[in-house]
């Protein structure tokens, strides 16, 4: 069955809510189902929408918000994301003692997934894998906050405290993931 | 004075269609008024203010609605419905500005409550195979969740869930029974009678192939009836998508129980022409008496207006209503599977489904379409929200967030709904006599209500054969309404040697709205020769304006501020009123007469968002509409 041809069936169960034509990740199409599941999976997790709004508005995350839209439709603005992506694992490798069980991040507005493992300070980063890793923490994040984060203009506890950064998996594997994350320092900090 | 205070009093038991002479003589008063109460609303037998409800609401045990994101269920539900904050699916504290008078939990009766037992992997669903394979999935994330979601999905839609899992959430089963009786038990701890009504119902979920036949079923009884029974379902082998069979199982619900129980239409304006068949049933079997013996009985309500469009007219249809173009949805069926065609929008608006009664009672002997007319939210969020600057959303992936309105509703090859388009709608009120469960049924029932697209202006509407202008000046008009005629969702008997029907009509403006436009009074009819007809009259409007040379009425104008998103009560007026003669009355000819209540212009939500959240609202978007409200009709039958 085409996949376009699912999506109407979703549909149509779906009392008339709809997606785009389903792909995991967000640059191709919204996922919507995607994004309700992992509210599901992962309670309250769609809080970091909310979050993220309103830390725009009280100017924690500096910055001009790229165009929903255009920024989807833009074939280099994945390319941006990832590298972005890429250079927040690097800056927990810094700061990651010893090897980390890994962990799994997940963008909220594109639904893109990043699977993380650090160890002795590098970091080996595979954007746009496929869910979850087996066992791994779960982080669900915004790429705004990503974006400022690794660009110094947030502190990843600042982040925490704000809601920007949702945490899942085991409560020992949360702390140590909480405490890298609150090891990233904003310039000037 | 006395006079007109004997007069009001003479007409506290409103005698529906009682012909009263303008000057009643003691004599006439004597027992109109038993108690003798110097109150005048003490003692009396109609209603006096219109509570307001949602028919329409799903919570998190809708399985569409989990999957969406919906985190909120029915206590949450009722509790901002009375009044209280909560704090939405999204982390969003949400307060109504008013509370609501009673809610309708309406979720989809097929897979209740299962959503929630895929994501948590309950034993219930991995003790299956294809249960397994969902709950890991979205367990997993990323591909494998939409994998799971789509499978899942398809599975419904295709009606290859096991058989033994489908039966786990399916009437018969402990499972479905308890998800059932923990609605009906939260009902009832919600439920405060004369403060607000908590109506104990399901939606019956029924689609063909992508068309919408929804039906949301209401009880009158509390939990001690609800209790008997199980919602009735789509699936087979229990359950079915005829809406005869849901007439057989509301039947069978009052037989075995004793209680009462009615069917409300969803919005047909994703039905592609199932709604209010003419000729043949969706099923291929031509329409015949008892179908619309059986449609007329247990449907008396329709949901013109919701937060997926509103279906009372249509520009096709109505090409000389100026108004008929207003938050329409016509571009396909419910999932946009089939294209919208011109030829399937005559059975799926209410206007039209009115007039096609008429000639299918002079066909069949029985009215399939004499529905009083409501508006409901339909929203899965567990949150009635219909105010244009308070609007959570029809999904919680659409609570308030900046791209919300930029973000495509819904897409296929076949069209596309896109976010802007979803509509801050609708709001039921029923003229009810008390707040409790019974009360406000029992209006439903014998159709005195009216929808609005979310605004509470307070509307009343009769018809009779002796109204006068000087009757609207005793500021109680239901007073002698009730005395001299019938109210909207009535019957208005033929009278011998009467001229022509009179219409006392007024609207009164929600008291934190916006002041009123105008007032028009719809009239369908079908002629000798059966043919159908439909003429829109303005009544009342506000001062300043004359209609010109054609006897078009000039707008109102408009006060919108877009970029304060504001706008002010400088035009229109706060009170409408008139009482009206059809000039063009044949009473040869059957007719329904309605109100409509327009607003002045407003901002739709998207403009407060732009506002709220500094983006653009997007291009070609309908930023401006001018909300309204929709009576109940009075029908005419000759010889009746």
């Amino acid at each position: 069955m085409p996949r376009a041809r699912k999506l109407c069936l979703s549909l149509a169960l779906a009392a008339g809510l709809a997606t785009g034509p389903a792909s995991a990740c967000g640059y191709h199409q919204p996922v919507d189902v995607e994004r309700g599941i992992l509210n599901l999976v992962y309670p309250d997790a769609l809080y970091v929408t909310t979050a993220v709004w309103q830390a725009e508005q009280a100017g924690h995350l500096g910055g001009a918000r790229p165009a929903g839209l255009a920024a989807a439709q833009d074939p280099f603005a994945f390319h941006g994301e990832a590298r972005r992506l890429e250079r927040l694992g690097e800056r927990l490798a810094q700061a990651a003692p010893q090897e980390l069980s890994g962990f799994s991040l997940v963008l909220i507005e594109s639904m893109l997934w990043t699977r993380y493992t650090l160890a002795y300070g590098r970091a080996l980063s595979a954007v746009h894998s496929d869910g979850r890793g087996e066992g791994d923490t779960v982080v669900v994040t915004h790429g705004l906050v990503v974006r400022a984060l690794v660009e110094g203009r947030l502190d990843g506890e600042r982040a925490l405290q704000l809601g920007l950064l949702r945490l899942y998996g085991e409560a020992e594997d949360v702390a140590r993931i909480e405490m890298l994350l609150t090891s990233l320092r904003a310039s000037g900090s | 004075m006395t006079a007109r205070l004997l007069l009001a009093a003479s007409i506290l038991l409103g005698l529906s269609g009682a012909a009263v002479a303008e000057n009643p003589t003691a004599e006439s008063l004597s027992g109109v008024y038993p108690g003798k109460a110097y109150s005048p609303w003490a003692d009396r037998n109609f209603p006096s203010l219109p509570l307001w409800g949602d028919s329409h609401l799903h919570t998190a045990l809708s399985m569409d609605a989990g999957l969406f994101g919906a985190r909120l269920g029915p206590e949450q539900a009722y509790r901002l419905a009375r009044g209280e904050q909560v704090v939405s699916s999204t982390g969003q504290p949400v307060k109504l500005a008013r509370p609501l008078d009673w809610l309708v939990i309406a979720d989809h009766s097929d897979g209740l409550g299962m959503i929630q037992d895929i994501a948590s992997g309950a034993p219930e669903i991995v003790a299956f195979e294809q249960g397994k394979r969902w709950a890991e999935g979205f367990e997993a994330g990323g591909e494998k969740a939409v994998a799971a979601a789509l499978d899942l999905i398809s599975a419904f839609a295709q009606g290859k869930v096991d058989p033994k899992l489908l039966a786990q959430y399916s009437p018969g089963s402990p499972k479905y029974a308890s998800v059932w009786e923990m609605n009906v038990r939260l009902a009832e701890a919600y439920n405060e009678p004369g403060r607000f009504t908590t109506l104990i119902g399901f939606e019956w979920t029924s689609l063909v192939e992508g068309n919408n036949l929804h039906r949301n079923v209401i009880l009158r009884d509390g939990a001690e009836r609800a209790k008997e029974i199980v919602p009735y379902t789509t699936q087979p082998p229990i359950g079915s998508t005829d809406p005869l069979d849901l007439y057989a199982w509301l039947e069978n619900y009052e037989a075995k129980t004793g209680g009462s129980a009615l069917a409300i239409a969803h919005n047909g304006n994703l039905s592609n022409g199932l709604m209010f068949p003419v000729d043949a049933q969706y099923t291929g079997r031509p329409l015949d008496a008892l179908y619309v013996e059986q449609r007329g009985k247990w449907e008396p309500l329709y949901e013109v207006t919701q937060t997926k469009g509103t279906g009372e007219a249509h520009p096709f249809l109505s090409p000389d209503d100026a108004f008929a173009d207003f938050e329409l949805w016509d571009v396909g069926n419910l999932d946009l599977t089939a294209a919208k065609t011109p030829g399937m929008l005559q059975y799926e608006y209410a206007r039209e489904a009115l007039k096609n009664g008429l000639l299918l009672e002079g066909r069949f002997g029985a009215n399939p379409y004499k529905f009083g007319m409501i508006g409901s939210t339909d929203s899965h969020t567990a949150l009635s929200t219909a105010e244009e600057d308070n609007f959570f959303g029809k999904h919680s992936g659409q609570e308030p967030k900046p791209d919300r309105m930029s973000h495509s509703f819904s897409k296929t090859e076949h069209g596309q709904f896109e976010g802007w388009q979803v509509s801050a709608s609708g709001m039921a009120a029923v003229w009810a006599l008390e707040n409790t469960r019974e009360a406000i049924f029992d209006a439903m029932e014998r159709k005195e209500v009216y929808g609005t697209t979310g605004p509470r202006m307070i509307v009343r509407f009769f018809g009779g054969w002796s109204f006068i202008a000087e009757d609207l000046n005793s500021r109680q008009p239901a007073f002698l309404g009730y005395q001299k005629g019938v109210p909207m969702g009535s019957d208005l008997r033929p009278r011998e040697g009467a001229a022509s029907p009179s219409f006392m009509v007024y609207a009164l403006r929600d008291p934190i709205g916006a002041n009123l436009d105008r007032i028009q009074i719809v009239k369908g009819w079908l002629d000798a020769e059966g043919k159908t007809h439909e003429k829109v009259y303005d009544v009342a409007w506000s001062s300043g304006r004359q209609p010109d040379a054609n006897g078009v009425l000039p707008p109102v104008g408009t006060t919108v501020d877009l970029a304060a998103a504001n706008w002010t009560n400088t035009i229109g007026a706060s009170e409408l009123g008139t009482v009206w003669s059809d000039p063009d009355f044949d009473p040869a000819e059957p007719a329904f007469y309605y109100a409509r209540v327009i607003e002045i212009p407003t901002p739709r939500w998207i403009v407060y968002d732009a506002f709220r959240f500094g983006v653009p609202i997007p291009q070609g978007a309908d930023a401006i509409h001018q909300e309204r409200a929709y009576t109940a009709p009075i029908w005419y039958t000759p010889g009746s």
